[in-house]
């Protein structure tokens, strides 16, 4: 009996190890395959999705439309108490319609700061990992770690543009479930923001998380729901063009 | 099962049955309670700031005169980039008591922490080792001497990184051997103990020369602490030397007083590291200079400032540009411009004790001085200071509460007095709203219960006093010796006890325990000696070793804890310094030594507090400590029949020497454990426990009230402030069956309704503010697993059973909570360049609301209930009128803004048309004039002057105005108000009998006739096509401040 249980710890302890012991390629492999596949990931040609905005509890909401082509293309409106925010990559500039009473002009401009950094990493159709070498990125495995009391591995992903970002897979199902970065944002100076990721559906094969939440330093600012989302729509490019 | 369903599905056979047996050690945890399971809930800080704490070092940059870092004695570590203006906690999740900060100079990004402060005062906490960090204290790694207890110095060599020499003071109640003086050649990989006399002795302080770095003189220190007594100095104590980087040392003398030596407190001058100043304590303690690299010392100033406390007040600190002027941070700070000859006393007010002196090489004007409360900079070399009343340091011993709306926080402080302030405030609590009601060391503060114009408060030693709110006055009334009676022993930190029966009954302990049925005006003695009384162990008038310290840190052989059973007010449990617990089951007539029933306690372990049980008359949770004897073991137990027999209670998720132990006032099966390292808590009467530390840091937490009537856990923190765990009824409802289950919606208290509050704070950004509770309901929610696949959507329904909205959700293991603003959309506002008033939705009223949680497939049912806040003082007829008016004016500010939006549409369309015909044609003209009359008619609804400040106001202003005076306040609204809003009413009616008007015949005529002319007609806006758009301008006028910020930071993603 002792022999026999003997055996079996062994043999569970090589199970566990082998388990553990992943390589960042066995990985981001898992990833992708959460995800739909490659295939399936990479058929995706365009994204329309619309859903709610909800800013500290409810105390203040919203609409969205966003729109994504292939390979770099998104736009974004925002309509929140009646007003009217548009953010959009081209695929070479960024430009947005941000109301006077936000600082904005009120009309189509082109903009350069950290938070058209983060469209632009936004506006990758296939994230981070996928084609990362390609991309000019680098991809580090931290390690596993415990996060809100579930496993998850850590990828350190220095951008090619030279930010860094860390995502945080599931350890068991290796589906994205946080991405923190350290931004400087206005009204925050440098802060660590959290996207977490969740409600996870399949649109045309590929799992995408219908749940967002931004929180920064911690303190959730705004959730999104998607309402709907579709795949393959035909877009046009001049939609993401700042004078269409 | 949590593994099959993952890995399972290409596993053999073996493997399965693998997988079984995993699958039943897993369900077994399953019931386990850990620090996730905690999940949404969170502590949060109210401080203060006020008074801040004691401060044990100071490291900063000085090429960077914005960049430093602060050690707390026992609240961790704190960085500011911006000068001291603004700081940031670098260290909460290691241990909070700090001994010595390094920066490497040459390398800004690396930080060492020395854990464990070296002013060894009774009530000093201990550390765990020396920690670095190579990325600017974002992570840290501890590096070694994780038994060294407390750390006093951290030199980096000024030219090699990687060479750093540690001055590790070692065990304060307790022999060990890892102490003296430690190097890394090698950036803290390994480390070589280079000098060590012997383990009784520590080294106290290191310097080093800056031009020969291999010279380093060290401070060594024979000193120990018992609970009773304290002994500074003896045969190893000594001022030692080296010239070759620690390889060999030679004990200096030579000018030096001979025999026993005490603490040894060095500054070596940097612009002339031949000139070494050196405090000796001694027989007679005093000021030592050198100047021939401590070949030779010559005793100059030993003036009080010099002489006072060598044990506590251990720095010495040199100017870094002339060598003539030193600096002693003591009990004052004193300074010397002639080499140490004579010091004069900064004359500015800064709160005694200093600990910590740091000047920037670069700037010697510019330095940041640590005391026991908080930290002060100077900009002109001490002459004025300016306090930095942003550090939450207080170190808090024992907390109370009051029952007022909001209730308030009472505490004693170490070295800061006693203390009240609100648990919350528009805004958050800051350092103004908290009012010092005593002075001296502060310890236990309660107000009468029901009755916060009577607060008994005291200082150290059983100065016990009752404060008389609205005289302004307190009355001494500490229990004094009648004829015959010996001398009354009090602790350093009395107990005072406020009987749960009875709001006018309180105890107080000395040998003998007190009690009194008038608030203190007589006392009743209703014990013998409680203690063991050991004369041996009553010592204090000779307590200190080479300077005598006698401040009652070390009376013993006292009562420390007291605690009348809220079930029968006969049973009375008391604790002593000594070790001896006791209780009575008859009032005090007689009493019963259950000290020998504790299995596993070794004998004498202080008492540090007793708890009746709030469920059972014979259940009572007791923690003992150890630490003043070097034992750190956690003791926690129960009994559960009047102390006959005991359960040990600890386990080995536990840390740290227990201070407090107690039962929840609802469930008993929710135990509440504080210990010298944070928080933890059971759901099973104390089976298993797991670690609280959302948001909390882990710093020692000496006593948790919980109150009453808003079911919050407040915790008194040593170091940290008070942190208060809103509304415990999540936790309550944490049964073994939700535990267990996938998902569960759970109880919350009801919430509370209220406006939205305003508070301005113009103040900049370098004072602490507070958390405050939010504003929101909460609506509470268990996940066994973090929710990734399929949606989690909380859905509210209002007490019609009508959905009102669906809100997002949580994902995380454990507890979730999800806020709810409670209040309705804003209206429907007309656009308009002019912005006015807050048009806030209407708010939620009160009663029960349905909540669904739905989780995939799966619907969990439950409620929350909102309720009015208890004060108000409003009728219910005043409330409905109220309602009604608001409701009515919000469907006003709707209809206004389609009218607006109608009349636009119709105008920009009528002057389209005219466009498009012929010049000439009469009709142009028509279609011109028609939508001149209609640009007339929205100019007399709305504001529409460019500018936002025109003073324009039309009808929409007037009743947005109306509108924000109404929603804004919850009772009736004036009469003035009533009949305003008829006014408006009636001039709406009319404008919208003309806007029929236009847009019923005179448009169909137009239409008719642009017909003719092939033009496509003007359509109207429908009411019903612009009730369906909902990205119409809602609540005009939001506060501008606030909207950037959120909104820039929510459309990122």
């Amino acid at each position: 009996m002792k022999r026999i249980s003997y055996v079996l710890l062994t043999a569970f302890l090589v199970l566990t190890a082998t388990a553990s012991a992943q390589t960042l390629d066995e990985i981001l492999a898992k990833n992708f395959e959460a995800r739909g596949g490659l295939d399936k990931i990479k058929a995706v040609q365009s994204l329309k999705a619309t859903g709610t905005l909800s800013i500290q509890g409810g105390m203040m909401q919203g609409e969205f439309t966003m729109w994504q082509k292939r390979p770099n293309k998104l736009l974004m409106e925002v309509n929140v108490q009646g007003m009217e925010i548009v953010q959009a990559y081209d695929g070479e500039k960024t430009w947005r319609v941000l109301p006077t009473a936000l600082g904005g002009s009120g009309t189509a401009e082109e903009f350069s700061d950290a938070q058209a950094e983060q469209l632009i990493e936004q506006a990758d159709m296939d994230g981070l990992l996928v084609d990362y070498k390609e991309k000019g990125h680098q991809v580090e495995l931290v390690g596993k770690e415990d996060m809100e009391g579930t496993e998850v591995y850590r990828l350190k992903v220095t951008m090619a543009s030279g930010l860094v970002t860390h995502v945080f897979l599931d350890a068991e199902n290796f589906i994205e479930l946080k991405y923190t970065a350290t931004r400087e944002l206005p009204g925050f100076g440098n802060a660590e923001v959290d996207t977490v990721l969740g409600d996870y559906k399949e649109v045309g094969g590929v799992m995408v998380p219908h749940s967002i939440a931004n929180k920064v330093t911690g303190q959730t600012i705004s959730e999104l729901i998607f309402n709907t989302l579709e795949s393959n729509l035909d877009i046009e490019d001049s939609k993401f063009s700042m004078n269409h | 099962m949590i593994i099959e369903r993952t890995r399972g599905r290409r596993l053999s056979f073996v493997c399965a049955i693998l997988l079984c047996v995993a699958t039943n050690v897993n369900a077994e945890s399953d019931f386990r309670i850990d620090s996730a399971t905690f999940g949404d809930l969170r502590a949060r800080a109210i401080g203060p700031a006020v008074m801040s704490g004691r401060i044990a070092d100071i490291a900063g940059s000085h090429d960077d005169p914005n960049l430093l870092y602060v050690g707390a004695a026992s609240g961790g570590v704190w960085k500011t980039t911006t000068g001291g203006t603004t700081f940031k906690p670098v260290f909460d999740d290691y241990t909070q008591s700090i001994g010595a900060l390094a920066l490497d100079q040459s390398n800004p990004d690396t930080v060492w922490v020395g854990t464990g402060e070296p002013w060894t005062r009774n009530s000093v906490s201990i550390g765990t080792g020396l920690y670095k960090s190579s990325d600017a204290a974002k992570t840290w790694k501890l590096v070694g001497l994780e038994d060294s207890e407390r750390i006093a110095r951290i030199l980096i060599h000024p030219q090699d990184s990687d060479t750093v020499y540690v001055a590790a003071l070692g065990h304060l109640w307790n022999a060990n051997e890892q102490r003296g003086v430690y190097k890394s050649s090698d950036g803290g990989k390994t480390w070589e103990k280079v000098l060590y006399v012997d383990e009784n002795t520590g080294c106290a302080d290191l310097a080093i020369d800056p031009q020969e770095p291999d010279i380093l003189y060290a401070a060594m220190w024979q000193f120990r602490r018992q609970p009773d007594f304290f002994n500074s100095g003896g045969p190893g104590s000594g001022l030692y030397k080296t010239v070759d980087g620690g390889k060999n040392w030679e004990k200096l003398g030579n000018g030096l007083p001979e025999g026993d030596l005490g603490r040894i407190s060095l500054a070596l001058s940097p612009s002339r590291p031949s000139r070494i100043y050196a405090i000796v304590e001694a027989e007679e303690t005093a000021l030592y200079r050198s100047d021939d690299s401590g070949a030779s010392w010559v005793q100059t100033d030993d003036s009080a400032n010099i002489q006072s406390r060598p044990f506590y007040f251990g720095r010495l600190v040199a100017d870094p540009q002339d060598h003539d002027r030193v600096y002693r941070p003591a009990f004052r700070l004193s300074w010397s411009r002639d080499g140490g000859e004579t010091f004069a006393d900064s004359t500015s007010r800064l709160h005694s004790d200093h600990h910590a002196l740091w000047i920037n090489r670069n700037n010697p004007n510019l330095m940041f001085l640590g005391t026991d409360g908080g930290l002060y900079v100077s900009y002109d070399r001490a002459l004025t200071w300016r306090y930095l009343n942003n550090l939450p340091l207080s170190q808090f011993y024992q907390v109370g509460y009051d029952l007022e709306r909001p209730y308030n926080v009472y505490g004693g402080l170490q070295d800061n007095g006693s203390w009240m302030g609100p648990s919350q405030a528009p805004g958050g609590v800051q350092n103004r709203h908290w009012r010092m009601i005593g002075f001296g060391d502060g310890f236990h503060v309660y107000p009468e219960p029901g009755n916060p114009e009577v607060v008994y408060w005291e200082s150290q030693g059983g100065n016990l006093n009752r404060w008389e709110k609205s005289q302004g006055e307190s009355q001494s009334i500490r229990p004094l010796p009648r004829q015959g009676e010996p001398d009354y022993r009090f602790n350093w930190n009395t107990p005072i006890h406020v009987s749960p029966t009875d709001p006018s009954t309180v105890y107080v302990g000395a040998q003998f325990l007190f009690r009194s049925r008038d608030r203190g005006r007589s006392w009743q003695r209703i014990s013998d000696d409680l203690t063991t009384n050991d004369p041996q162990k009553q010592r204090q008038h000779e307590s200190g070793g080479l300077t005598i310290d006698n401040s009652t840190a070390e009376n013993h052989c006292t009562i420390y804890t007291i605690s009348e059973s809220p079930r029968d007010p006969q049973v009375i449990w008391v604790g002593t310094d000594d070790g001896n617990l006791q209780l009575s089951r008859n009032g005090g007539m007689s009493w019963e030594n259950l000290t020998d029933r504790l299995p596993g306690l070794p004998p004498f372990t202080w008492v540090s507090q007793v708890r009746a049980s709030n469920h059972e008359a014979g259940t009572a949770y007791v923690a003992f400590d150890g630490h003043r004897t070097g034992d750190m073991a956690t003791y926690v137990y129960r009994s559960d029949d009047f102390g006959q027999t005991w359960q040990s209670l600890a386990s080995d998720t536990l840390e740290g020497y227990a201070h407090v132990i107690r039962d929840d006032l609802v469930s008993p099966d929710l135990l509440f454990l504080g210990t010298e390292f944070g928080l933890f808590l059971s759901t099973d009467r104390g089976g298993n426990w797991a670690r609280f530390s959302n948001n909390l840091p882990k710093a020692a937490v000496r006593d948790i009230a919980i109150h009453p009537r808003e079911g919050d856990l407040i915790l008194a923190t040593h170091g940290r402030g008070i942190y208060i765990i809103d509304d415990l009824t999540p936790l309550r409802s944490l049964t073994a069956e939700i535990l267990t289950a996938d998902a569960a919606l759970l109880d919350s208290r009801p919430s509370v309704i209220r406006l939205p509050q305003f508070s301005v704070n113009m103040s900049g950004d370098g004072n602490f503010v507070g958390d405050t509770i939010p504003s929101s309901a909460g609506i509470t929610y268990f996940l066994r697993k973090r929710h990734i696949f399929g949606d989690l959507k909380i859905e509210v329904y209002d007490p019609q059973g009508d959905l009102l909205t669906t809100l997002p959700t949580s994902k995380r293991r454990g507890i979730n909570r999800v806020n709810w603003a409670m209040i309705g959309k804003p209206p429907k506002v007309a656009p308009s360049p002019v912005l006015s008033g807050f048009a806030f939705g209407l708010a939620a009223v009160e009663g029960e609301y349905k909540i669904r949680l739905i989780k995939g497939k799966k619907t969990y049912e439950g409620s929350i209930r909102l309720q009015a806040p208890e004060n108000f003082s409003h009728s219910a007829e005043d409330r409905r009128l109220r309602r009604e008016m608001v409701t009515d004016l919000y469907g006003m500010q709707e209809d206004l803004a389609y009218s607006a939006a109608a009349l636009t549409s119709v105008r920009d369309q009528a002057r389209s048309r005219s466009q498009g015909l012929e010049e000439g044609d009469a009709l142009q003209a028509e279609a011109q004039a028609f939508a001149d009359r209609i640009d007339a008619l929205h100019k007399t609804l709305v504001a529409t002057r460019k500018g936002s400040i025109t003073g324009e106001v039309q009808l929409r202003e007037k009743a947005l105005r109306l509108y924000a005076a109404v929603n804004g306040y919850s009772g009736r609204p004036t009469q003035s108000q009533q009949e305003r809003a008829r006014v408006l009413q009636a001039e709406l009616e009319s404008k919208m009998e003309e806007f029929e008007g236009l847009l019923g015949e005179e448009l169909s005529s137009l239409n008719q006739r642009l017909g003719e002319k092939e033009q496509e007609a003007i359509q109207p806006l429908s009411r019903e096509d612009f009730d369906k758009q909902e990205s119409g301008s809602r609540g005009a006028g939001l506060p501008r401040s606030w909207v950037p910020r959120v909104l820039s930071a929510a459309s990122l993603f």
